[in-house]
């Protein structure tokens, strides 16, 4: 029997999953343009970011393009965790439809 | 909530957020519609001048789609900016940069080989004009929806097929239905950019008034 007890918490969280979800459908976003497409504040979205990147689910680096723009990626493990909630959750509609 | 919606909820959000980063509709339905149409009137123009037997130089006939294909896409991206209005996103948004820069390739190359073509055969130009537009449409890739992936295969098929037939009797159309080869470009351009488009904006217009 697979319950929410076993899931990712971190990753769990609206906020966080959607980054986690972008990162996951398209290699690499920046600050900003995440910013518009999650539509969360500066404070908010660093927050998450932070927290995530604690994790060691997503690092940024740091490029000059005229200006300094910072780009976030999903590490290997954060990959792998992200498949793996994903996994779970499927699962516990599974246990539904059974 | 038991955890099985809760479940679907996530899923639900995960979907919807992987759609939002990937999928850009960078062509509106009825901006399709109207592209459409301004190529059917444009192309049945071009038909007549050749039916009355008018001479119509190669770069008469380039600069005269050029400045139907800047008022198509004028008003498209009109539309598309009061779309972002409306949903309260930036207009140069992600999927607007990832799908200029996926199509820039297969655009430019068609400008310029097209305006080269365009000087001594207008079938080979509008036939340049064809494949290049199917090959920018699938080279948008994941950020297209499914319904202008459909469109650039269309261009593809129809572009190809027009093709042979060119090579095989060194000229597309005209011999079949013994019209000249202005007649036939603009048969050409009325099939894809004219039907092809008004097909695709009434398709999309039906599937979204279904859901």
């Amino acid at each position: 029997m697979i319950d929410f007890d076993k899931i990712d918490k971190i990753i769990h969280e609206k906020g966080r999953l959607s980054i986690m979800t972008l990162l996951a459908s398209r290699g690499s976003w920046n600050f900003q343009d995440m910013k518009d497409q999650l539509k969360m504040s500066d404070g908010n979205l660093i927050t998450h970011l932070r927290s995530l990147q604690n994790a060691g689910y997503l690092n940024k680096k740091k490029e000059l393009k005229g200006r300094k723009v910072t780009n976030y990626f999903l590490t290997s493990s954060g990959k792998k965790e992200f498949n793996k909630y994903l996994k779970i959750l499927e699962q516990i509609v599974n246990q539904k439809e059974k | 909530m038991n955890d099985s919606e809760k479940a679907l909820n996530q899923l639900n959000l995960i979907r919807e957020m992987m759609e939002k980063a990937t999928v850009y509709r960078a062509l509106s339905a009825p901006a399709a519609i109207f592209g459409g149409f301004l190529a059917v009137l444009l192309g049945l123009y071009f038909l007549l001048q050749d039916k009355n037997g008018e001479f119509v130089d190669g770069a008469h006939y380039f600069w005269t789609w050029v400045v139907a294909l800047i008022i198509a896409d004028s008003f498209n991206a009109l539309l598309l900016f009061k779309r972002a209005k409306r949903e309260g996103s930036k207009f140069i948004s992600s999927g607007v940069k990832l799908t200029i820069l996926r199509t820039a390739p297969a655009a430019i190359a068609g400008a310029i080989i097209s305006f080269e073509a365009a000087k001594n055969d207008i079938e080979l130009c509008t036939l340049v004009w064809i494949l290049c537009y199917g090959a920018a449409l699938l080279a948008m890739g994941e950020v297209a929806p499914r319904s202008l992936k459909r469109l650039g295969w269309s261009f593809i098929v129809f572009g190809t097929v027009f093709f042979l037939i060119w090579m095989k009797f060194k000229a597309a159309l005209s011999p079949v239905l013994g019209i000249g080869y202005l007649g036939s470009a603009s048969i050409m351009m009325i099939a894809t950019f004219g039907i092809l488009h008004i097909g695709h904006g009434i398709g999309v217009l039906i599937r979204k008034g279904k859901n």
